[in-house]
């Protein structure tokens, strides 16, 4: 029998917000349509339910709903300080969808957004209008999936397959659509480009259990990994962020071996290691939000306004996971995370 | 607790019976009856949008709502549903339009329920038919606009719901004072459902208690003589030994054992304070 606590919530998405202005747009029928029995309401501007006040970001991720809209203004953005750019140059990130339907408790959407409800913008066309405008002056490493997890909602959007469509063909342009989840069948039914990578954050099934909640298993993740890699993808395997638990040691030390067991170390491109760190403004809500969270009440330090683990600490978990990646991986194949 | 406003006491009545409200005389501008049983305090605002802002602001700010409590805006309201005869049905509403200043308004719908949804037009006047007040279908107010901007000082978005019940579509005639408490009485099956989950919702939701050992963070931060700033860092690794189950207080045992607590200067302090950290983490 289902408790009271997880029974009261409503399904996701059991509301869907549509602008006035994209009613009628193609993909918001089709969206809609696989949604009949939401109720559809009637917005003006999609801040109008994003940005209200108090919004409760760990409440609502409870019962996501979705909010259907129409991106104007900037697209496309200068990667953060705080993101690896694997020693690419002209290193950018855009946002189609806002948030994520996973329930991560460590995730800094939570203290970057106002709100846990999800964002879809349905002109996906302007955005590649944009990046073909960047790309007609100079190459181009995009993150298309930062702010969000595309593969989790591509049965909703289908974005990661128009990115990947979008990128067929094009020279100078690298694209990284990360992801935490494990749709095997995506991978069965894509032909991948050459400068697509598809980035996987991996991390051990004890930190998955305490603190990624709704995510898919590491053995399922591992699995979806390998599908996509004898499909021919490019394969970036993220350890990022790394996640101090007790025994930290051990999990981490068994969540290598067991990837490496049915991965082919041949097919990785490359591997992040990073463990975590959050804008200082951004772990302050987080904590306010989530109080009984011990990953977001962990006595973090700040350096330079970003909480991060104590120095020795980070040190000696990230040189413990390079370590146990350079069995299998070469060092540069391995990217770290330094700080500005 | 549920903070109930109702715009007139015809529409609190159902609920004052129901729940054996009593009056509190102590709050004198408006009428306020409350069970500590039931955990509700339910207030009469009066009608329109200064009434019900004022006393959501007055009532709110005399009695704290937690971060268990949830207010609720419950009265009857005219309907223009596409034709439909909705006379006499029971609505939460998703969306609250304020016809004078054309903002709206997003209640958060987080929570199961089995009552129908509707959009609802807070206006300054009573609906009469034929009055401009909007296209399609809609259910019509004069103050949950208010009660809404007024309550969100105090609520979350989602700790806010709005239930009318339609007793019109514009002829003020047919709103007897019979008639509202008729229709208030014939939904309080629904309203008490309702009541029932939000205050079932509040006691799962509303502990977010930890830290439970104030005073003996207090004794550890006086015996390591720390500084503001560090008594906060402390404090913070106790918080999170506590929701990791990591055994910091077998760490201060040991100190207390070994001689490097209580301290005896700030440098000390500081020291056993670096110590602390190394064991914990």
């Amino acid at each position: 029998m289902k408790s009271f606590r997880h029974d009261y919530y409503n399904p996701f998405f059991s509301h869907i917000y549509v602008e006035k202005a994209v009613m009628d747009h193609p993909r918001v029928k089709r969206i809609l349509k696989r949604f009949m029995d939401a109720e559809i309401i009637e917005i003006t501007h999609y801040k109008d339910v994003f940005c209200r006040k108090g919004q409760d970001a760990v409440r609502q991720g409870c019962s996501r709903k979705l909010i259907l809209a129409k991106k104007q203004g900037t697209l496309i953005y200068p990667g953060a300080p705080v993101c690896q750019d694997f020693g690419n140059a002209n290193f950018y990130y855009t946002s189609c969808i806002m948030n994520c339907i996973y329930g991560c408790e460590y995730c800094y959407l939570k203290g970057m957004y106002p709100s846990g409800n999800v964002v879809l913008f349905v002109n996906i066309e302007d955005f590649f209008e944009e990046t073909e405008r960047m790309l007609a002056r100079h190459p181009v490493y995009l993150c298309v999936s930062y702010d969000t997890d595309l593969l989790a909602l591509e049965p909703v959007a289908g974005y990661a397959s128009e990115w990947v469509r979008f990128a067929e063909g094009k020279r100078d342009f690298y694209m990284e659509i990360r992801t935490k989840s494990a749709d095997r069948a995506y991978f069965k039914q894509i032909s991948p480009g050459f400068g697509v990578i598809f980035a996987f954050t991996v991390s051990p099934q004890a930190v998955i259990d305490a603190y990624e909640h709704g995510t898919p298993s590491l053995a399922q993740r591992i699995a979806c990994v390998k599908e996509a890699a004898q499909r021919g993808c490019s394969i970036r395997l993220c350890f990022d962020p790394m996640i101090y638990v007790p025994g930290w040691e051990a999990q981490y030390g068994e969540m290598v071996t067991q990837i490496f067991d049915q991965i082919p170390a041949g097919l990785v491109k490359d591997a992040s290691i990073g463990s975590f760190r959050v804008p200082q403004d951004y772990l302050k809500k987080m904590r306010r939000q989530e109080p009984k969270s011990a990953v977001a009440q962990f006595p973090y330090q700040n350096i330079g306004g970003v909480y991060q683990y104590p120095k020795e600490l980070s040190d000696k978990m990230e040189g413990f996971l390079a370590g146990r990646l350079t069995e299998y991986l070469s060092g540069e194949k391995l990217f770290f995370w330094k700080g500005e | 607790m549920l903070y109930i406003f109702t715009a007139t006491y015809y529409e609190a009545d159902a609920w004052i019976s129901h729940y054996r409200l009593k009056k509190d005389t102590a709050v004198l501008r408006f009428q306020v009856f409350y069970s500590e049983e039931a955990s509700i305090r339910l207030t009469v605002t009066g009608c329109g949008m200064i009434s019900a802002a004022a006393a959501v602001s007055g009532v709110c700010t005399a009695f704290a709502p937690g971060k268990q409590d949830f207010l609720l805006n419950v009265g009857i309201c005219a309907g223009i549903l596409d034709g439909k005869d909705c006379m006499g049905e029971l609505f939460l509403c998703h969306k609250i339009t304020e016809t004078a200043t054309g903002r709206t308004f997003y209640p958060d719908m987080l929570y199961r329920h089995g009552l129908k949804e509707a959009g609802l037009l807070t206006g300054a006047k009573p609906f009469r038919s034929g009055m401009p007040a909007g296209a399609g279908d809609f259910l019509y107010d004069m103050e949950a606009s208010a009660v809404y901007q007024a309550g969100s000082y105090f609520f979350a978005p989602h700790k806010m719901a709005f239930l009318k019940i339609v007793s019109d579509n514009g002829d003020a005639g047919a709103v007897t004072p019979k008639r509202i408490k008729e229709l208030c009485a014939l939904h309080m099956g629904d309203f008490t459902d309702f009541a029932g989950r939000l205050l079932a919702i509040g006691r799962t939701e509303g502990d977010t208690g930890v830290f439970r050992d104030e005073e003996e963070a207090q004794k550890l931060c006086g015996d390591m003589h720390c500084s503001v700033s560090m008594a906060l860092a402390v404090k913070q690794h106790i918080r999170y030994c506590e929701l990791a189950g990591v055994d910091y207080r077998a760490a201060v045992r040991d100190l207390y054992r070994e001689g490097k607590l209580p301290c005896r200067t700030k440098k000390e302090g500081k020291r056993c304070f670096e110590e602390f950290q190394a064991r914990l983490l």
